[in-house]
């Protein structure tokens, strides 16, 4: 909980009744442009003086609780994706003086704030490209190229990670295969590696030379996949 | 002659034998729909002109083998895909809309031959495409296939 950024949520302790306007206060610092998860605990705690209060803490802590839900979704409204509020512990002190705090786990999750002014032309040239054209466009790249543009963005990424595409890149790269013999990894999501070995026949005679330099190239990916 | 209207009103009359490698107007001349002007609203005047002058020097594609021009039409094409990446697109909307199969091709393996060897940083640029992968996401994605994301080849540049 360290390591992770800081949310630091303070309840103020209310007196009795009164809710004070600070009553529930919230200090974060959250990186730019990340989404990030905090997660943190907050203690409402108040004096309970008899325990005909009790009902009444009870309710004051669920007012909190929702003060404290819209303060925060107020504070990250721009980028604030998903908020949960868990009560983990309630409970009643005892002691000289009778608390009764609850005890609160919420994980907040920030979003970086993608809104900028003036910044409507991002993804300008490949906005106006349809699926069909950037899967074109794709079925062209080399395997190596598509394992790197899977990292400009989440599009590409999901696009190049379907199965649809994965099949048709196959055909097409056998399709265009010039060299005697290609050897392509076809990598997916998992462990799973599948590899393909394909080759030009130009004659019968050629055909033994194919297999064993197939062996010879099984063997060389067997190298391979222990390797990566 | 069959007329061709871009989506800024201009007019372009352009030879039936060079027309009908567009899969689209073929059928719409087999069909008898062009008989007059054929509106395209998907492909302004400047994207038009530029593949009219694809479809007119590819007009006899069959024959070119026969009578040694294959290496000119293959100087035309590298000349051809020699343009900026928004007018590459826009020529590669156009082709994907007309279905001209060839100018498809060469087109696509220009943007695929392109964008290969990039590196990550210089795709984003080149493309103005904002990176909305979180750290972990991107590291994930490296740690799927190290080897893709080095090598000598890798270039960081942009053009």
């Amino acid at each position: 909980m360290e390591n992770s950024p800081k949310l630091q949520c303070n309840a103020t302790r209310s007196n009795q009744w009164k809710i004070p306007p600070n009553f529930f206060q919230c200090n974060a610092s959250i990186p730019k442009g990340r989404e990030s998860t905090s997660y943190g605990l907050f203690q409402l705690t108040w004096n309970e003086k008899n325990k005909a209060m009790r009902s009444v803490v009870l309710s004051l802590s669920l007012v909190s609780l929702l003060f404290a839900n819209v303060s925060l979704r107020y504070r990250f409204r721009e980028c604030l994706s998903r908020l949960e509020f868990s009560v983990v512990k309630e409970r009643l002190k005892q002691g000289s003086k009778r608390v009764a705090s609850l005890n609160v786990h919420f994980s907040v999750v920030i979003k970086p704030n993608k809104k900028k002014k003036g910044n409507d032309s991002n993804n300008e040239y490949f906005n106006k490209l349809s699926v069909d054209v950037i899967t074109s466009i794709f079925l062209r790249c080399p395997v190596k190229a598509l394992s790197m543009l899977r990292c400009t963005s989440k599009s590409w990424n999901d696009l190049i990670l379907s199965p649809s595409f994965a099949r048709s890149h196959q055909k097409q790269s056998m399709k265009n295969s010039p060299k005697l013999l290609s050897m392509q990894c076809e990598y997916s999501k998992g462990v799973e590696r599948a590899h393909q070995l394909t080759w030009k026949e130009k004659n019968k005679a050629m055909r033994s030379v194919v297999l064993s330099l197939s062996l010879l190239s099984s063997l060389f990916a067997n190298v391979l996949h222990a390797v990566v | 002659m069959v007329k061709l209207k871009s989506n800024d009103d201009k007019e372009f009359e352009v030879e039936e034998a060079a027309v009908i490698q567009s899969e689209m107007i073929k059928n719409m001349i087999e069909d008898g729909c062009a008989t007059s002007v054929i509106p395209l609203p998907n492909i302004d005047s400047k994207t038009l002109i530029k593949v009219i002058e694809y479809l007119n020097k590819h007009i006899n594609m069959g024959k070119a083998a026969e009578t040694g021009e294959e290496d000119d039409l293959k100087e035309f094409d590298e000349q051809f895909v020699n343009m900026g990446w928004e007018e590459l697109f826009d020529v590669i909307m156009a082709a994907n809309y007309l279905n001209i199969h060839e100018l498809m091709e060469l087109c696509c393996q220009s943007a695929a031959d392109r964008l290969k060897n990039k590196s990550v940083r210089a795709v984003r640029e080149m493309l103005k495409i904002t990176n909305d992968l979180t750290e972990e996401e991107e590291q994930e994605i490296i740690n799927d296939a190290p080897w893709a994301f080095e090598g000598p080849e890798i270039d960081d540049t942009v053009n």
